[in-house]
């Protein structure tokens, strides 16, 4: 009771002081800030254009950066986009606790962030957090993983890079499905960063030291699409191989008959509700939703697969 | 300028005490202790099962008891095509009024009902029964999960009561654990015989949750539905 009350002062004052500041009322036209990872992996090219044309169709000028995961350079942009006077930035961020203090300053400053993707540990500074349930995907995915394996049978794990609160999310989604199930045995675990050529090598040194493993769950597409490489040039079609994120380059694996499953990232509705949202905010001061919104995940098989391009299910022809 | 500040620092501890007031008038006081205080604290320990144990009894069972509608009501609102199939557009309207649409736009509905066991199926961890519903003649088959394992993604229960949000937890594991937890309590409480196979052929009466996901699906899929249960117990049928 006491916090909540608190917080009513707080806010009171905090509104009386950005009110004073007079950032609202900026006029001509405004822009909007895109920031996301390294656009090399397609997950992130695509969400940064995305919600780009959708601030531009909304009547944005839009600026695109990217931070590289790394949460000084992330400040760094914050510090830049402040000072040119945007009026809202859209964020995919460089890590949950490191993030919180570059969206504080653009919050002092009356800058409203929108997340997408990936969530930051404190709530109360952005306005919205348009998250990518990545826990459900992983459990969901895993559960199909098990039903592949008839519930028995070794298996090895590439999980992501270490600093990516992601990687540890699947994981841990991942397994608290695999290890409720005493006939899954796990015989190896190990990073590949995110990487297809690190999921390849990997893939061939676990493939040595574990032949008999019957399955294979990756943290993401672009390394299960490495390890299945590994395992079609090792003769291994028959390791049951699944990613995550629902690349067109995996979808066209999974029609191919190659990976077996991967769960789909909600990619294109968060970068377009993100814009949505942003732009209600500078018009309104609200968005209509609550700050955490958490999206589903599907999960991509042989069945439908090809009903999906682009993050996103196909257009209706 | 001393006195101005002083003046604005006792406005400032004015509204505060003015805001407690209001607040605990509307809300009401809870008396904490010191203890209770500490375990607040340590929420990087997120415990799910001591989140449950506080909700379950108290709010989660008595809001199922309230808010079930009856299974047989909500099925015959929805038509499947000849495929089993049915539009998003179609599926709304009813989920609004029977149960509710989550931000992530699944339907989670809590229903009640009773019918005749026809199949059980107890192959996989995730055992499931089907059941004839009474009041129901339509396509959609009726399984209910009876355990050992519910799948971990189903989090209906959690989704469907309504009181249990996303932004009420610090990240999204802590969130899905709670289903988890909520699954788990669900298979362990609810009464079925140990061997399950013998509930073929009886009939029973039910408190269960489903949930049909629409979200980035270009179709929906109503051949079945799978309800996690919360309660069953078997009728006792006169002869």
């Amino acid at each position: 009771m006491i916090k909540k009350s608190l917080l009513i002062v707080l806010v009171g004052v905090l509104l009386v002081s950005i009110s004073s500041l007079g950032v609202f009322a900026q006029a001509g036209s405004k822009t909007i800030a895109v920031i996301v990872p390294p656009v090399e992996n397609p997950f992130f090219g695509t969400m940064q254009v995305i919600a780009a044309a959708k601030a531009e169709e909304l009547g944005y000028k839009t600026i695109k950066l990217v931070h590289d995961d790394d949460a000084n350079k992330q400040m760094e942009l914050f510090e830049t986009v402040i000072a040119q006077g945007v009026s809202a930035i859209i964020l995919d961020n460089a890590g949950a606790d490191a993030t919180v203090a570059a969206i504080q300053k653009a919050k002092d400053a009356g800058i409203g962030c929108f997340l997408v993707d990936r969530e930051i540990t404190k709530e109360g500074v952005a306005v919205s957090q348009i998250i990518s349930n990545n826990y459900q995907g992983a459990t969901i995915l895993a559960e199909y993983f098990v039903e592949l394996m008839a519930e028995e049978g070794k298996f090895v794990e590439l999980t992501g890079k270490d600093t990516d609160t992601n990687a540890h999310v699947r994981s841990q989604g991942y397994h608290d499905v695999l290890d409720e199930i005493s006939g899954m045995e796990m015989v190896a675990q190990q990073t590949a960063n995110w990487s297809q050529t690190e999921g390849y090598s990997v893939m061939e040194t676990l493939l040595q030291q574990h032949p008999d493993i019957k399955g294979v769950i990756c943290g993401n597409d672009t390394m299960a699409l490495g390890a299945q490489a590994a395992l079609l040039t090792a003769g291994r079609a028959d390791v049951i191989c699944v990613g995550f994120d629902g690349s067109d380059e995996a979808i066209e694996s999974i029609m191919k008959g190659e990976l077996k499953a991967t769960s789909l990232q909600p990619v294109a509705e968060m970068a377009i509700q993100a814009a949505v949202q942003a732009d209600s905010w500078i018009k309104t001061g609200k968005t209509g939703k609550p700050e955490k919104q958490s999206i589903d995940m599907v999960l991509l098989t042989p069945e439908n697969a090809d009903q999906y391009e682009k993050y996103a299910p196909k257009p209706k022809e | 300028m001393e006195f101005k500040k002083d003046k604005i620092k006792i406005f400032i501890i004015a509204i505060s005490i003015v805001g407690l007031a209001i607040v605990s008038w509307i809300y009401g006081f809870t008396v904490v202790s010191i203890q209770q205080v500490e375990e607040m604290k340590i929420d990087e320990k997120f415990d799910p099962k001591a989140f449950v144990d506080g909700i379950w009894e108290n709010k989660l069972i008595p809001t199922i008891n309230e808010k079930a509608v009856d299974l047989s009501l909500v099925l015959g609102k929805i038509k499947p095509d000849d495929s089993g199939f049915a539009s998003i557009d179609s599926l709304i309207p009813i989920a609004n009024n029977y149960g509710l649409i989550t931000v992530g736009e699944a339907h989670a509905y809590i229903v009640k009902g009773q019918g005749k066991v026809v199949d059980v199926n107890t192959k996989t961890s995730i055992g499931t029964l089907e059941l004839m519903l009474d009041g129901y003649t339509g396509p959609i088959k009726v399984k209910f999960y009876i355990g050992p394992r519910i799948p971990s993604d189903e989090s209906s229960v959690r989704d469907a009561v309504g009181f249990i949000n996303f932004g009420d937890f610090k990240e999204q594991t802590e969130y899905g654990k709670v289903a988890l937890e909520i699954n788990k309590r669900s298979m362990s409480q609810v009464d079925l015989p140990p061997d399950k196979d013998t509930l073929q052929g009886k009939k029973i009466s039910f408190h269960g949750v489903f949930t049909i996901r629409t979200f980035n699906l270009t179709k929906i899929d109503m051949n079945e539905i799978k309800i996690v249960p919360i309660q069953i117990d078997i009728v006792k049928v006169t002869p």
